[in-house]
Formats: structure tokens, sequence, C-alpha cells
């Protein structure tokens, strides 16, 4: 099988409980490398719950993740982080007590490239200027829309091979959220995979090349982001008509 | 109706309800004094008799602070500066007191004053920390038990470091153990109340129980000197017995052999602590009679080693059964469960109040607050009227559950005003703001998650008893009755929200649609005007949200409430609500009428999407023709409002 | 004013020691939401090592050569930094998800098994002990410096200085700093919390340890109780500036030490002991969240 037919992620027949909640029943689907996948579904399907699965916060009850043909089982988050598989949390995942430069530095904490660093910072501060403004501040006074800008920045900053991003849009205003999806597409042309959980559909579904649809736990609905957004259920039930 | 009944029940039935109620506390006298007048002082006994009634006294002790610890979730480790000062205020009244003390009458009165000192100790220590969390709780409890300790060294009166002696012997078997028999009795009538609901509901979580009426501090507060009242009495039980009182004897050691008594026997289990005090009084003993270990030049005796055995077992129960032994449940409970039976009254229709439709329920008037220098809600207007429906909606992060936290006084307003049914809620705790009559469910489900679906709603009912601990003690009269009020109306309501099958399931293993129906089940029993509803739709798929549509109009119709729902389910919010509030960034950006808000510009913006508008236009524009056409202008009940309002009764 | 001088001086000095405790304490806080009940004595163990290490090697346990203590306070600071790691393995990790309430008590059965299995070991009995040569007090003008006391004050400063250093401006005090925020994301930056949460409790147990080092020499005797008391008021002193805070825990530490020092002075000594009580309650009721601390709100 050649390298670039594998796909880059699997998820197969995954499983997770809190406690008696069964929060997903069997989901399965994949990533190819360079796509980007979305994952929509109401509140409580089990989008967020996917991710931290993935990327080793909680411990699925069934099922296998493959990660470029290795099996995540039992692998905690700042083990596959040095693997390349980085998750940039839900909401103000950003550490308020920290400034903004530190934070930053704490998104390249397993590198040791110093120069490489030094760069990807530049880049960084190059995609969101505000932040260069505020290097210095403590990122618990920036604005909830900074926080998120921070967020993604130091997410890149760990080079991703694949980032999952958690609801960048969170608590947004129309014109940020649309320029930090345009910085997702950016991204994603420079070559990183991306698999995106985002409860605005439309903007979830307009920039995904794959889509993933969950409901109580499971996937009901997949296609490209263009049938999806196309598709009557869909419009129906995540599209508010 | 009930009520009245009782009440007309006259002078002969008060007595007989008096005397069921002290029945239990009276039955095991004659067999007390037996076993006092037989054995107790019978040659032969005297070293059994001692550990006997050592025993009785760890099981005051540790059956109090599990009022403490285990039912409130509270954690205090310093209950034996209470006993110290029950002790030794007893004692210094009995060694200055009458040397003939008739029926011990003076002794008794000694023990009482005891524990009212004992009490109040309580309540000096309990006022001020009590608002902490366990951790810090307990540290301030240690240190005051020292303090004590110190205060007493430092007091002539007390004999200072020396101690007191001869205390005379007044107390013995008979004292001891109806004074234990008592307390048990006391702690589990008070636990099967709603009292004692309330103290769950406190150990459970503090945000919801505020939320459902229960003022916690309070009841931390209440626990806190009750118990300490208890350690009193065994404090001036036990000076009589041993004859004297000395300081070393109540250092936190002492208090540390309470705790493992608690912990070991299970955190809320009355019966737990019973067997643990009396295991852990005789294991000493036991071990004092095994020869020394010899470690070549060092020589271990086993008893010295009673305190590294308790830590060790800590630890090992920690992390290998952390409920402790019998975890919550009653040996009691275990035999006596097939014999309990349940009260079957039939329920009567419920209540359906009619406001006044013109009085305003809530009305908030330019609402703001600021964490920091982040403005979360700034300005905020909402005046709701009786049995309307309305929904808050805008993106996550716009400050919809902040609103909901300011209307029911989880945070204070940094400016403005916020009135309940007339009243200013400025400065009221979330339980008084709960019995104005603001209801809530959260966001995250936050139920009792240890309790059983029945008792998360029976404490939602816990402002409408007006009985008295003294009553819940006395487990008669008013109390009962109300006791079977209670019960009658939680069943009710878990049958309105379906979940009558599963009275008796502990909430935490409810599948999530059916823990957001008993969220609102327990809301709703606490007789709320204003019901807020914090996305309930979350988590449910869409036939799900069709029934909640349903059943969200079928609780304004029934109970008359006026509801406020934050919701993302557009749906589900444009079918329901009569009027809308979109919240961005902290600031109300649009109101009105549904079809309004689907088609302004800057809810669009803010959080519709440009495509949600663009595939609506259509039908607005539809609607809108026909709206112009009936000129009406009042808030059109949608058409599934119309529906159900049929069957309301 | 000499008098007055003369109580400041020996309360920073008893102060200083406060604070190095304090910051095991709010280190482990920070990290963990935990109060390490047995960090008091850990301290004790520091200064029972150091006489165990001194009588072994020098055959007395005071007045030893400046050499012979700093090799006394390293081993004694080592064996204390494995102490604190054991204990955080086998005691609290594997109640890192359960209520605080469980680790609680599990620390309060550490603390306890540290007495009182010191007890049976060390035996009851306080012994003699000092790590610090004596010398004559220097006399400025009527204020006695104490040699003891300059030593304590200097080195606890100096370890203060270090730890600070540490925490604000290397990679692992910032690795630190985020996971005492949030563990969780931390190791979603590829922060081995487990590491970082196992070198916090060394740290602390290695700052114990040198405070009951120089606790010691102040207070020339060890014993297995020793740790108790100011153990319970080194966390008040880390209540007292904001636990979780590390230069919070520094002040509160100075302030309780100096408080102390004047009640005993200018009032009675036999009441110091409630000082410290009486200034967390103070604290509690007029702002929780300590001198430094932030207060959050809890979210709903």
């Amino acid at each position: 099988m050649s390298e670039a037919s594998a796909p880059l992620l699997k998820i197969e027949n995954l499983d997770v409980h809190y406690g008696a909640i069964h929060a997903l029943r069997g989901a399965s689907f994949s990533i190819a490398q360079g796509e980007i996948v979305s994952l929509i579904g109401a509140n409580g399907a089990g989008k967020t719950t996917t991710l931290r699965a993935v990327s080793g916060m909680l411990k699925p009850s069934a099922g296998k993740i493959t990660y470029r043909g290795e099996d995540l089982a039992g692998k905690k988050p700042h083990q596959l982080v040095a693997k390349g598989l980085c998750h940039a949390p839900e909401g103000r995942g950003v550490f308020p007590n920290l400034t903004v430069l530190e934070n930053l530095h704490l998104g390249a904490f397993l590198r040791r490239d110093t120069a490489a660093i030094h760069e990807d910072l530049e880049k960084g501060f190059g995609l969101f200027p505000r932040l260069r403004e505020r290097a210095k501040q403590l990122a618990g006074t920036l604005s909830g829309g900074e926080q998120q800008m921070l967020a993604i920045a130091r997410a890149l900053m760990a080079r991703p091979t694949l980032l999952l991003l958690d609801e960048p849009s969170l608590g947004l205003a129309p014109q940020i959220t649309e320029a930090i999806f345009q910085i997702i597409e950016d991204i994603n042309r420079a070559g990183m995979t991306i698999l995106l959980v985002e409860q605005n559909a439309h903007l979830a579904l307009g920039i995904a090349h794959h889509a993933h649809v969950l409901e109580t736990g499971s996937v009901v609905q997949s296609g490209t982001g263009r049938e999806l957004l196309k598709s009557p259920e869909i419009r129906r039930a995540y599209l508010g008509e | 109706m009930q009520t009245i009944r009782a009440l007309d029940l006259g002078f002969a039935a008060t007595a007989r309800r008096l005397m069921k109620s002290a029945l239990p506390f009276l039955v095991p006298i004659p067999l007390l004094w037996l076993v006092q007048a037989t054995l107790a002082n019978a040659p032969g006994f005297e070293y059994a008799f001692q550990n006997v009634n050592h025993i009785g006294i760890a099981i005051i002790l540790a059956v109090s602070l599990n009022l403490v610890n285990g039912l409130t979730g509270q954690f205090s480790i310093g209950h034996a500066g209470f006993m110290a000062v029950g002790g030794y205020v007893s004692a210094v009244m009995v060694m200055n007191g009458p040397t003939d003390d008739p029926y011990r009458l003076f002794f008794l009165m000694s023990i009482a004053a005891g524990a009212g000192a004992a009490a109040l100790a309580g309540w000096l220590v309990g006022k001020p920390s009590l608002r902490l969390r366990g951790d810090y709780l307990a540290i301030v409890t240690l240190g005051f038990g020292e303090i004590i300790r110190v205060a007493i060294e430092n007091t002539p009166a007390f004999g200072g470091a020396i101690g007191l002696s001869p205390i005379p012997h007044r107390s013995d078997f008979g004292a001891i153990y109806f004074a234990a028999i008592a307390t048990i009795l006391i702690v589990n009538r008070l636990r099967n109340s709603t009292h004692g609901r309330a103290f769950l509901a406190v150990r459970e979580d503090e945000v919801a129980a505020e939320a459902m009426g229960v003022d916690t501090t309070g009841y931390k507060v209440r626990a806190f000197v009750i118990s300490a009242a208890f350690a009193g009495v065994a404090g001036a039980l036990s000076g009589a017995f041993e004859g004297n009182l000395a300081p070393q004897s109540f250092t936190f050691v002492r208090s540390f052999e309470i705790v493992a008594m608690v912990v070991l026997g299970g955190m809320g289990s009355i019966s737990g602590s019973v067997i643990a005090a009396i295991v852990l009084t005789l294991l000493p003993e036991a071990l004092r009679s095994l020869p020394p270990i010899n470690l070549g030049a060092v020589q271990i005796d086993l008893v010295n080693l009673r305190m590294v055995f308790y830590s060790l077992a800590l630890i090992g129960l920690m992390l290998s059964r952390p409920r402790g032994l019998f975890g919550s449940t009653e040996a009691w409970d275990l035999i006596g469960n097939w014999w309990r039976k349940r009260r079957g009254v039939k329920s009567e229709e419920a209540r359906k109040a009619a406001p006044d439709a013109g009085e305003l329920l809530l009305d908030v008037r330019g609402a703001t607050i600021r964490f920091g220098g982040l403005t979360a809600v700034s300005d905020f207007n909402l005046q709701i009227h009786p049995r309307e429906l309305v929904a808050l909606i805008g993106p996550n992060g716009a400050g919809k559950t902040t609103v909901f936290n300011l209307l029911t006084g989880v945070y204070q307003a940094t400016e403005g005003s916020i009135r309940v049914a007339g009243r200013d809620t400025h400065g009221l705790k979330p339980s008084s703001i709960a019995s104005l009559g603001v209801a809530r469910t959260f966001q995250n489900i936050r139920l009792f998650r240890e309790l059983s679906a029945f008792d998360n709603v029976r404490i939602g009912c816990h402002h409408l008893a007006r009985e008295s601990m003294l009553a819940a003690v006395e487990e008669s009269g008013l109390a009962g009755i109300e006791e079977g009020f209670i019960a009658e109306r939680a069943e009710q309501l878990l049958d309105v929200m379906g979940l009558a099958a599963r009275r008796d399931v502990l909430a935490k293993n409810l599948p999530y649609g059916e823990q957001r129906r008993l969220e609102i089940a327990r809301a709703l029993a606490t007789n709320p005007k204003v019901l807020l509803l914090d996305e309930p739709a979350a988590g449910t798929n869409t036939k799900e949200k069709t029934e909640l549509m349903e059943l969200i109009r079928k609780l304004r119709d029934r109970f008359g409430v006026a509801i406020v729902l934050i919701e993302h389910d557009m749906k589900l919010v444009m079918g329901v609500s009569e009027r809308i509030l979109v919240l961005d960034h902290g600031v109300t950006i649009a109101q009105g009428l549904p079809r309004a808000i689907q088609k302004d510009r800057k809810v669009i913006e803010a959080y519709l999407g440009e495509k949600y508008a663009r595939e609506h236009a259509a039908d607005i524009e539809a609607e809108n023709a026909e709206e112009t056409a009936h000129e009406s202008l009042s808030p059109t009940p949608s058409k599934g409002e119309r529906d159900s309002s049929g069957d309301a009764r | 004013m000499i008098e007055l001088l003369q109580h400041i001086v020996d309360g920073l000095s008893l102060g200083a020691i406060y604070a190095l405790i304090a910051l095991g304490y709010t280190m482990v806080y920070g990290v963990l939401k935990l109060i390490n009940f047995a960090h008091g004595d850990v301290f004790m163990l520091g200064a029972m090592m150091g006489y165990y290490a001194s009588a072994k090697w020098s055959g007395e346990a005071q007045n030893p050569s400046f050499w012979g203590a700093a090799l006394v306070g390293i081993l004694s600071m080592a064996i204390c930094g494995v102490v604190g790691f054991i204990i955080e393995r086998v005691a609290y990790r594997p109640l890192r998800n359960a209520p605080r309430i469980n680790s609680l008590i599990t620390a309060i059965g550490v603390s306890f098994l540290l007495e009182y299995g010191g007890q049976n070991l060390f035996g009851p009995t306080p012994n003699p002990f000092g790590i610090l040569p004596r010398r004559e007090a220097l006399n400025l003008g009527g204020l006695s410096l104490g040699y003891v006391d300059v030593i304590v004050f200097v080195v606890s400063i100096a370890l203060m200085l270090i730890l600070q250093r540490i925490v604000f401006h290397t990679r692992i005090g910032t690795a630190m700093r985020a996971v005492s925020w949030n563990a969780q994301v931390a190791s979603l930056m590829g922060i081995n919390t487990d590491f970082i949460i196992s070198f916090t409790f060394v740290l602390g147990s290695v700052l114990a340890a040198a405070a009951g080092l120089l606790y010691a020499s102040k207070y020339p005797s060890v014993h297995p109780l020793m740790g108790l008391m100011p153990g319970l008021k080194a966390f008040v002193a880390a209540v007292l500036g904001g636990i979780g805070n590390v230069p919070g825990a520094m002040l509160g530490g100075l302030l309780l030490g100096l408080a102390e020092q004047l009640v005993a002075g200018y009032w009675s000594s036999s009441w110091r002991d409630a000082v410290a009580f009486a200034m967390l309650i103070i604290i509690l009721l007029v702002k929780p969240s300590g001198i430094l601390g932030r207060s959050d709100a809890e979210k709903v």
C-alpha cells in the first residue's frame, strides 16, 4: 500500500462513555493527508468527544483510532503532540495567567529548533498582527476574539501534521470568524491536514473537502462539503430550515 | 386540606403523636437501667464495661461528625475541640455544684450547658469558615481544635495543663448509651426529613442546591452547630465517666480517630459510623494484648502502631474503596427495604396559578456585569409578563448564560437593577431568589448525581416545607404531613415529565434526555413563576426536539409559568417563542417577534448567517404579507400553541 | 525603637522559614488543587535526616564544619525530594480524578503515617540538633543579629529567588504555570503533566527539607511531631498571600513571621500559636482569595 493512499487518520467503531452517558456509539470515518474534514451535529452529538478521543484526552471504551498506520490506544496527549497531532481545544483554551508570548512558546513546547520557532513566531504575528501588539500582556486580558486568535496561533506553533480545531468561531464576531476561516483555508493549502468541529454548519461545510454528520454519537451522513450543503435533511436539521 | 385535618385532631391525638415520636427514645431506658443495675458494676465486668462505655462515647462522636463530614460533605477535623468545650463546661459546673445530685438532674443541666457551649463554639468557628471549600475548612477546624486546647491549657479555672480532677462519677453505662441511642435517632430522623435532603443537596452540588432554594451556608452552619453540640454531650459524659479531664486527651489525634471512624464506616452511613466506632475502639485494646515486636535494637509496642495502622487503613481505603466500607447505605435499610411501604395517596390536580397578567414577573433594567476588565453583559433589559414564552439567542459566549446567572443571583450585577415580582434582588442569595419564584435548569446538567430522581425533585420542594428541624426530629405532626405532601407533589411532577418509572433510579444513571427532563421537574418543584431553561434541546435529536417543543407549551399551560429559553435550535426557538432577544458580545442587538428577528440585518450578521436569511427570505416575505393583511400587532401565538391550548384544563 | 527593630529582625527570620514551607503548599495546590497535608511532615523529615546524617558522619549533631553542614543539607534535601516523589506517585496520583475530599483524606493519612511512623522509628523524644555552627550574635548598637538568624534569612531568600527564577523564567516553570491553570490543555501542548506534577512535588519537598534544617538550627531540636505546627502555619501563610501564588506565599510567610514575633514580644508568648489562625480567619472574612490572589467565579 502506498503512503499516499492510506488515510492519515482512521477512526473505526469508536465508543466513548462518560459514566452512564453513552457519548459516542460506533462512530467511523477517516481523513486523508491534506484534507479539511468537518464534523457537524447538534450540541451533545459527540463532536468534541471525538476530538478528545483522537487527541488522547479521553479513553474510548471500544473502537480503534489509527494515525499514520499506528494504533493510538493508550497514548497520552503529550505523546501525540510529539507525533504531530495537535488539538486546539474548544473555547478559550489559552492560559490567562501567562503572557501571549509565553502561550505561543508553549505551543512549541516539544520543539528544540530555536531558529525555526522564531520564524514560526513571526509567521504567527504576521497572521494575527494584534498578537504582536499584545505579546507582553497576560492572555487573560485579551478579548474573546483575540484569545481565539491566540489559541489558533499557538496550535500552529507546534507545526502539526494533523490539526484538530474545536469551534474556532466560538463567540466571535462575524468578520473575525470570516478572517479565521480564511486563515484555516490558507494553512490547509500550505499542506496541513485539519479536522474541524464547528457549530456553524454553513461555515464548516463551506470550507470542508469532506464532512460527517454526527447524531447521538454516530455518523449518520457523510459526503463532500458541497454535497452536504445541498442535502435537504441537512438543511432542515442543521441549517435551521 | 390535609393540613386542616391534622390540626383538628385535638389534645388526645397530639399527646398520642408526641408519645409515638418519643417512644423510640423511651423504649431502651428500662433495658439500659437493667444492664446498669445488674452487670455494669458487677465484679469481673469493670474492664469490659470500661470498653463498652468508650464505645458508646465514640458512637456519639462518630455519628455526630458524620452529619458534617458524611451527609453535608464538609470536612471537619476538629471534633475533639468541641468535645473538650462540652466536657470542661460540664465538669466545672458539676465540680462546683451541689455534692448531692438527686436523679442526676444537675448533671443533666450541666450536660445541656456543655452542649450549648460546644454549639456556640461550633457557630463561632463555622460561621466564618464554612463559606470556604472543604479543604480550607479542614485546616481551619484543625487549627481551631488546637486553639481551644491551647486556650484551656492557659485557663487556670480549667486546671491548666494538669486538667480537672476529681470529677464526680455521675455518668455511667445507662447515661452514655441513652445519649448514643438518642444521637442515632436524631441524626437519622434529620436525615430523612427535608432538612436531611438539604444537607445531601449541599454535598452533591452547592450551586444547584442554591438554585433549588436551599440556603447552603445556613445548612452548613446548622450541621456544624448540631454536630458540635453532640460532641459537647460526649465530652460531658466522658469527663464524668473517667473522673478527670486533661487537655492532652483532646489533641488532633483524638479528632483524627473520629474522622477515621466516619471515613472507614462510610461517609453518610450512620450504621457504618457505629460499627467503625466499635471496631476502632476495640482495636488498640486488642493490639495492647499482643507482645511487642523486636527489631534488633528497637522494640515496638503494637499499640503504639495504632496511629500508623489508622493512617495506612485510611490511605488504602481511599485508594481502593473511596466511599468507605458501607458507602452511604445503612444496615437497617438493607434489612428493612422490603418492609417499608410506599405512601399511595392519589394526586390532586396541579395548582394552576393565574397571576395578574399586568404584573411584571421579571423586570431587568440596565443590568451590566464586568469580570475584571471584560464586560460580559452590558445594559441588559428584559421584562417578563406572566405566562410569556421568551427566547434568548446569540452566538456562544454572547452572555446568555451570564444573564441567567444574574437573574438567579449566582452573579451580582455590576450596574442596573433586577426585580422579581416587584422585589429588587440586589444582594439576595440565589436561594432567596429561588423562593421568590425563579427556577432554572443548567446548560451542563447539574443534578444531585448520587441521589435518586425522587430525591432530586423532593429537594426542589425544599422551600415549600415549613417544618422546623425540631419537628423533623420529633417526626410528628406537621412534619409528617408535609413529608407526605412533598412526596406526593414530587411523584406528580415525575409523572408529568414522564419519569414516574424512574423514581428510584440514581440521577447519574439516567440517560441524557431523561436527565434534562429530571432537571426541569426539579426546577418546577420549587413552584416557580418564571422558569429559565438553559439549552434544553442540547444533545437531543430532531424527534426529541419536537417533543420538547410540545412539552414547553404544556408546562406553560399546566403550571402557568413564564418561560425564558436559551437555545441554539432555531426551529425550536422560532416555533415556541412569542418574543426573542438576541445577544452578541453581551449587547442586546435586537428584540421582537420571531419573524422580525429572522430578517433583522444585525442578527443575520452576528448569528443566523447570510444563508439562513436567504433561505428564509421567501417565507418571511409571505408571512409579512399575511401579517400586514391581518394588521395584527399583538404577539401572535404560533400554530402549535393554539393546538395545545385545547388540552389545557 | 531598638526593641521593635529586634522583633522585626527575629520575625523576618522566622517568616522566611514559613515562606519556604508555604511555597511547597502553594505550588502543589497550584498544580493539583490539593492541600498536601503531609508537607509539614516532609519538613520534619528534612530536619530528621539532617540529624541522622550529621550524627553518623561527624559523630555529633551540633556545631559541624561549613562543608559538613553543606553536605548534610544537600543529602537531606535529596532524600526529601525522593520522599516527595514517592508520596505523589503512590498516594495522590491514583486519586487524580477522584473527589477532592478523597485526596484530602489520603493526604491526612500520609501526614499521620509520617508522624507516627516517625515516632516508632525515631522515638518520640526530641533530640538536640543544629546544623549551623554556634557563633556569638552580632551586636549593632543594641540590636542583636543572631548568626543563625542571618544565615536563615539569607539562605531562605536565596532559595526563594532561585525558585522565582525557575517558575517564571524557565521552560519547565512555564509548563508548571500552564499545568496549574489547566492540566488538560497543557497536555495538548505536549507537556507531560505527570512529570510536571512530580517535579513540583520534588521541588516543594526540597524546599521543605531546607526549611526543616534551618528551623532546627533556629530552635535546635528535632522530633517526629515538629512539622505539625510550622506546617499548619505555613499553610496559613500560603492562604494569606493567596494560595497558588508564588510571590504571595513569600509575602504571607514573612507577614506571619512578623505578626507572631510582635504578638509574642509585646503581648504574650503563650498566645503566639493563636496568631496564625486569627490571621487566617480575618483574611478569609475580608479577602478569601488572599492578598495577592485572584478570585475566579465558579463557572455555572
